[in-house]
């Protein structure tokens, strides 16, 4: 009877730590988005309940704008300079300015031939950050609608709230990444929409853990 | 025996692909040469490069801002830090090879650059200059 007790009980606990490792934690920051969506993630860390229980929120699970035949096209005209910034990342009024002011894009010229640009302007906003476009285009909708066509991904709430752990040192402040705008200095599979938190690699700084 | 046929699949193979070397550069050149009046000059293109032009912010632009001074080298973006491959096809004979391109980039670099676009004289001076190299 004692040993079914001690038994029960260190079950109980055992199974109470699991749930308690494996539920999420609440940051005290400003930024609080819908709880479904929250930054921190499931599990914390790369042990087997974590692994288990963590809902991988940063990569995409619609995958049509990656098959898409024009996305070449975009990656051709739009990935010479910088990452091709993946559509949903924005909603279509920012990717409408942006494709309207291209003689003048962040203090370059990156002017388009006409037929081009509009070829690529109805990808961006096919696959554009909104209410049908799948789990993240939603999120990223859903954080710029209180603003007026954001042009910068990272001036974006959403992206704010993922990033101000970071030490300007290891972003801004080092040779290596130097901005924010840089997704490929630290997230590897940008290009694809890939921005998993468990795999981010800071250049010249190694793994970040949270 | 092997070792010769080798050298000579090889020869054969250069030689085969050497008319192909910045065919759209050629083609280009040809047409702004019906614009303009006058031969091209490879040290006029030089000069191009290498002026420092106003910018509205920051410091003078110039090819070589993104470039480098020399086309053979390899360049990069100053803001996004992109690598750019050498321009000068002698060095990358990937260059001058495709029409849109070329005429896409000029479009733009003149504009960034100079303020303005180039005139189909700069033009052809830049690229002669470039297949000088």
């Amino acid at each position: 009877m004692k040993r079914t007790l001690i038994v029960l009980l260190t079950a109980t606990v055992g199974v109470t730590a699991v749930g308690l490792m494996a539920s999420e934690d609440r940051d005290d920051d400003a930024y609080h988005p819908a709880s479904r969506y929250e930054e921190h993630g499931q599990g914390g860390g790369d042990g087997l309940f974590a692994r288990l229980f963590r809902d991988d929120e940063d990569t995409w699970p619609e995958r049509a704008w990656l098959t898409d035949d024009r996305r070449t096209l975009y990656q051709d005209e739009c990935g010479d300079c910088h990452v091709a910034y993946p559509p949903g990342l924005l909603p279509s009024v920012s990717w409408q300015a942006t494709m309207a002011s291209l003689d003048n894009h962040f203090g370059e010229n990156a002017e388009l031939d006409p037929g081009t640009r509009a070829q690529i302007q109805d990808f961006l906003g096919d696959h554009a950050a909104s209410p049908g476009n799948g789990d993240y285009a939603e999120r990223m909708w859903r954080a710029t609608r209180g603003m007026a066509a954001p042009l910068r991904i990272t001036e974006t709430d959403y992206f704010v709230g993922q990033h101000h752990e970071i030490p300007l040192n290891m972003v801004t402040g080092n040779p290596e990444v130097r901005s924010f705008s840089r997704c490929e200095a630290c997230h590897a599979g940008a290009a694809g929409g890939d921005f998993d938190e468990h795999d981010v690699r800071i250049a010249g700084h190694g793994k970040w853990d949270d | 025996m092997m070792k010769h046929l080798i050298a000579l699949a090889t020869m054969v193979a250069v030689f085969q692909s050497a008319p192909l070397l910045a065919d759209a550069g050629k083609e280009l050149l040809a047409e702004y040469a019906t614009i303009t009046s006058g031969p091209f000059d490879a040290e006029r293109g030089r000069q191009l490069w290498l002026q420092e032009n106003p910018s509205p912010d920051g410091p003078p632009r110039t090819c070589a801002s993104c470039h480098t001074e020399d086309p053979r080298q390899p360049g990069a973006h100053p803001v996004t830090g992109k690598n750019i491959a050498p321009l000068a096809p002698a060095a990358n004979p990937e260059r001058l090879r495709d029409r849109r391109e070329i005429e896409k980039w000029l479009g733009r670099n003149c504009k960034w650059t100079l303020g303005r676009a180039c005139t189909a004289r700069e033009k052809g001076d830049v690229l002669t200059y470039l297949l000088s190299l």
